[in-house]
């Protein structure tokens, strides 16, 4: 409590910067329109910025080797200090979202809107529920790099690779499910349930329902990432300020991410486009040695890597084409 | 009392200590001396808390000092580079280490005075000696019984050094403060360092009470009628031996009076007797291993 004491200001000003960017995105849009424009998607898009910006920024203090003498050097433990940080973040991003909602209400209370107000202050709850959770989430996955280029890339391919690990398996297996495949993504959590919200907010009549697998999928993203956010906390052993910079070798990061990224495109590339994906294919092969260059930070051939990534590629390709042409 | 016990520590294929062991006493100030890449830093970020040993034991009262809230509450480390965010004014870095240390207020602010530094300018704005001046300030205010600085002396000028050094000294004599500051600052050191420890690849190379050490080493030079070489020279153990045209320099331990009896049958033609400096031992200690030669 004495670092919240003390810094305050620390907090103050991200805390406005986040508002003032939420004011721009969301509430400058309704204030200034003639028509009664809600502006959902910008307050959704504005939440998505920040559970983004505030990990890289708040934990980029211990990913660098100056921040991690100052930060690892403190009386704190390094649960201690996780939790600092994590609640520091936390009370920024939420601090700021409030202010945006109420600020928003307010115009949409003066502009007399007609509109479900009990609906949105229910829609803004989930929303920040949901911030929350994908805070916490992208929380987790920066936290397994070494660097801060490499957490901003990791949380932008966590952000999308499951939605596209599946979509390749309808693919290879034609489930022909008619997924909604953001179910299977972060994303899920400030998308998924957005039309719900705003047939309910506009009074659209008549108005969408809530599905099982809407809820579930909701449910299931809300508790694993709040869930990977207490372990980003408890979970002490990635906080080794001795790797700091080096390249980031984490199971979680580009020794999985990079096949399963390489495995996923070549599926659906080969099952979407069929005997004329050859070019396609050899993107993707190049698309893998550039991302073996990112992890490696050097453009010299890692044999073994690339070994790996050709494997998954020539794998998943004669798979995808072997169930899509010839057995089909 | 601070123990470094069979201490193992890596970084990838680089082993930097190696069954390191090490004591320094409580209430002393403990100069930490090495070539670059010896060790030092790593050894400070050891003692921090900063990095966790590979394996063996750093204790402080018997306690281990990773992880170990209570005892680090007792440290401070101040790095070659200290962090300060971009934008950061002073008065924001007191703020933000009031929140964990227990920072004495008139002794800063005397601190301050005396340096004439602006707490609401932001830090980046500050010259290189500027910001070590604000850092130092902190740390020497600070009420604790460890302080570790890395490169203490880097950026200040002669009199911010004089001024630093005697209030290590009042903080040691008032508080029983153990400060362990390493540097390369050799003369500096001297000035205020008891005891010191010359770290070299994996090992505490020299270690013990300065002045002991310094009374220990003999430094000669002198020119002689017959050839005399390094091996000649069997009754003290030879640290250094150097030779420009006639003039040969020799450091030594051991006795004197058999140093100079030994010599006589070499026909010396003048010997002279040279001040023996925290930077000879340190130099010719150094120049022993074949550094940069």
């Amino acid at each position: 409590m004495r670092y919240f004491k003390n810094n305050y200001k620390n907090m103050l000003m991200p805390t406005m910067f986040l508002t003032i960017l939420g004011v721009t995105i969301y509430t400058f849009p309704v204030l200034f329109n003639s028509y009664d424009l809600l502006n959902i998607e910008s307050l959704l898009a504005f939440l998505l910025i920040i559970s983004i910006f505030i990990p890289v920024y708040e934990y980029r203090v211990i990913k660098n080797k100056r921040g991690a003498d100052l930060y690892y050097s403190l009386p704190l433990n390094r649960k201690h200090l996780n939790l600092q940080i994590f609640l520091k973040g936390l009370i920024e991003i939420i601090t700021s979202t409030v202010l945006v909602m109420i600020l928003t209400t307010l115009i949409y209370l003066t502009k007399e809107y007609n509109i479900n107000y009990l609906y949105l202050i229910l829609f803004y709850l989930t929303a920040i529920l949901s911030l929350i959770s994908l805070y916490s989430f992208n929380v987790f996955i920066f936290k397994e790099a070494n660097n801060i280029i490499d957490g901003i890339i990791f949380i932008g391919i966590y952000l999308l690779i499951c939605m596209q690990f599946v979509y390749s398996l309808d693919i290879l297996f034609s489930f022909n499910t008619k997924l909604n495949f953001i179910q299977f993504s972060p994303l899920n959590l400030l998308f998924g349930n957005r039309s719900y919200f705003i047939s309910k907010i506009t009074k659209e009549e008549p108005a969408l329902l809530i599905g099982f697998m809407d809820l579930f999928m909701y449910l299931f993203w809300t508790l694993l990432s709040i869930g990977l956010g207490v372990v980003s906390i408890v979970y002490t052993k990635n906080n080794k300020p001795e790797l700091v910079l080096e390249k980031s070798s984490s199971y979680l990061g580009y020794i999985t991410l990079i096949p399963v990224i390489i495995f996923s495109l070549s599926v659906i590339v080969v099952g979407l486009s069929g005997r004329d994906s050859f070019i396609a294919v050899m993107i993707i092969g190049f698309l893998g040695y550039v991302l073996n260059v990112i992890y490696e930070r050097s453009f010299k051939v890692n044999w073994i890597n690339m070994v790996i990534i050709l494997g998954v590629l020539i794998a998943a390709t004669i798979l995808s084409y072997s169930i899509n042409y010839i057995y089909r | 009392m601070i123990e470094f016990v069979n201490v193992n520590k890596s970084f990838k294929n680089n082993q930097v200590f190696k069954n390191f062991n090490l004591e320094i006493k409580k209430g002393t100030i403990f100069g930490l001396v090495g070539i670059n890449g010896a060790g030092k830093s790593t050894m400070l970020r050891l003692l921090a808390g900063v990095y966790n040993v590979d394996s063996g034991f750093i204790t402080i009262n018997d306690e281990d000092i990773y992880e170990n809230e209570s005892i680090k509450e007792k440290i401070f480390f101040l790095p070659d580079e200290p962090y300060y965010a971009f934008n950061l004014k002073g008065i924001d870095l007191i703020n933000l280490y009031k929140s964990y240390y227990d920072i004495d207020n008139d002794s800063l602010n005397k601190h301050l005075k005396a340096f004439n530094l602006d707490l609401n300018k932001p830090i980046h704005s500050f010259s290189k000696g500027m910001k070590r001046q604000l850092f130092v300030s902190i740390a020497i205010s600070i009420k604790l019984d460890y302080l570790l600085l890395d490169e203490a002396f880097d950026g200040l000028d002669p009199l911010a050094r004089l001024y630093f050094k005697r209030e290590l000294i009042k903080i040691v004599s008032k508080n029983n403060t153990t400060v362990i500051i390493s540097s390369h600052a050799l003369r500096e050191l001297e000035d205020i360092c008891d005891s010191f420890g010359l770290l070299d690849r994996n090992e505490i190379k020299i270690s013990g009470d300065l002045n002991k050490k310094l009374e220990e080493t003999f430094k000669y030079q002198l020119a002689c009628e017959k050839f005399l070489s390094k091996e000649m020279i069997k009754d003290v153990e030879v640290i250094n031996f150097t030779v420009e045209g006639k003039l040969i320099k020799i450091a030594f331990k051991g006795k004197e009076e058999l140093f100079l009896e030994e010599i006589k049958s070499y026909k010396p033609i003048f010997v002279e007797k040279l001040n023996v400096t925290f930077e000879d031992l340190f130099i010719d200690e150094i120049e022993a291993k074949g550094y940069l030669k």
